[in-house]
């Protein structure tokens, strides 16, 4: 039995290697209350680390930095619009300052709460396809582009239909622009043809190493999946747009909104 | 031993230096989210493991001799503590599917709130164990090794294992017996 013991202790430790894992593996196969017993050990002492008791003296260490990390926690996850206004460097002050400072915004936010809970229901009911289009702003093709001047004229005047077939034969030549890629998805978002679009925002992502397009692939991406009615990987789109990267804020208030 | 030059951190953590702990936050925070929503967890979660992981090193900012930047040391325990809790919630699917109890990881809603209530079961019939049992328990749960519990109780090795297997043994009997273990059933 002591072996016994010895074993699930470093099955559960990971310690088990070799010949003597497969052993374990097999009696835990075959043994239906061995299996039981140590999927409890393991969750039972995973859970208990999780929520080890803190000492008197261990808490009251923890309250001093409590309200810190707690403001903290509100500011970089729950509230990302406020870190990026904030510069870091800057020291912060002391409370009484702080809540002086904080104060306009705190009421300013309140408002906003009000307002988005009785704007709510109208928010809730404004289509997937109603929100896609308000967000909807095709990709400005720059004159960067060179000798493809028509075609970015067609595409930036809204003259889809003709910038589409114009930008089929550019492809052709240019298969590897994500730009073009973008304009391409754009103008067949515009068209209506949604699964064309989402194929050629998906190439952008293919192709694009640099990763400078990605963030608006996967916005366009995510209003495609609006417009298809699919909230769910509208929102893994608008999830992948990374911090920091274009089009970032957009995709959190869009989010929120979704949510 | 050289301590990296992000030692400063763990110096403002010590004074509760808001400036600095901020910047931790403004460094590391992003990383923790990147993980834990690419692991299957939420922004919220991800909160949840950034804070344990500071209030961790807080804990020992006084002994705590940093060697590597602060970001790299606090992804070594958040990621810990991600990996475990994602295990846990595994054994828990476990568990209760072996009493007919079927835990979809997709209904969040009913799978947090099993969650919590298993939680709370097993943290209520760890009071209830005797103070042996819990002071055995407790050791591990602070991270003692079987070898210094054994030095510190003046028993073998083995015996340690032995001690806390029986232990847990009675927790999990507790916990079977415990009505709100048993309404999950019906």
């Amino acid at each position: 039995m002591e072996i016994e013991y010895n074993n699930i202790e470093q099955y559960i430790q990971g310690e088990l290697t070799g010949k003597e894992l497969l052993e374990f593996e097999a009696s835990l196969e075959k043994d239906e209350e061995l299996r039981k017993k140590v999927h409890f050990y393991q969750y039972a002492m995973s859970t208990l680390a999780d929520n080890k008791v803190y000492t008197k003296a261990e808490e009251e260490k923890i309250a001093q930095i409590n309200p810190i990390l707690s403001e903290l926690r509100d500011q970089y996850f729950m509230d990302k619009t406020a870190q990026t206004d904030t510069s870091t460097k800057e020291a912060i002050p002391a409370k009484s300052t702080v809540i002086k400072r904080w104060f306009p915004l705190a009421a300013l936010a309140a408002a906003a709460a009000l307002l988005i809970f009785f704007l709510l229901p109208q928010l809730q009911n404004q289509s997937n396809a109603k929100i896609a289009a308000n967000h909807f702003k095709a990709y400005p093709l720059g004159n960067q582009m060179g000798d493809l001047e028509e075609t970015i004229k067609n595409y930036n005047k809204g003259n889809f239909a003709k910038a589409d077939q114009q930008l089929t034969d550019l492809l052709k030549e240019l298969p590897n622009s994500p730009d073009l890629w973008l304009a391409k998805g754009c103008t067949k978002f515009k068209l209506n043809d949604i699964d064309e679009a989402i194929n050629s925002f998906e190439k952008v992502i293919e192709i694009d190493d640099s990763g400078i397009s990605q963030p608006y692939a996967n916005w366009y991406l995510a209003l495609c999946y609006l417009k298809k009615d699919d909230r769910k990987k509208a929102m893994y789109h608008l999830n992948n747009i990374p911090k920091g990267s274009d089009k970032y804020n957009e995709a959190r208030d869009l989010l929120q909104q979704l949510q | 031993m050289q301590a990296h030059k992000d030692q400063k951190y763990i110096k403002a953590l010590c004074n509760n230096n808001t400036a600095l702990i901020k910047e931790i936050y403004h460094k590391c925070a992003a990383k923790c989210e990147g993980y834990v929503k690419r692991n299957s967890g939420s922004e919220i979660e991800a909160a949840d493991v950034f804070q344990e992981a500071i209030v961790d090193v807080y804990l020992k900012c006084k002994e705590l001799i940093l060697t590597v930047p602060i970001c790299a040391y606090l992804s070594t325990l958040y990621k810990r503590k991600w990996i475990n809790k994602l295990n846990r919630r595994k054994n828990l699917v476990r568990i209760l599917s072996a009493i007919g109890y079927i835990l979809e990881p997709s209904d969040t809603q009913k799978f947090e709130s099993t969650e919590a209530t298993m939680e709370n079961i097993v943290n209520e019939c760890f009071k209830q164990l005797n103070n042996k049992c819990q002071d055995v328990l407790n050791m591990y749960i602070k991270g003692m090794t079987g070898e210094e519990i054994a030095n510190k109780l003046g028993i073998k090795r083995n015996n340690v294992f032995k001690q806390k297997f029986d232990c847990l043994d009675r927790l999990k009997t507790l916990c079977e017996q415990h009505p709100d273990f048993k309404n999950l059933m019906q």
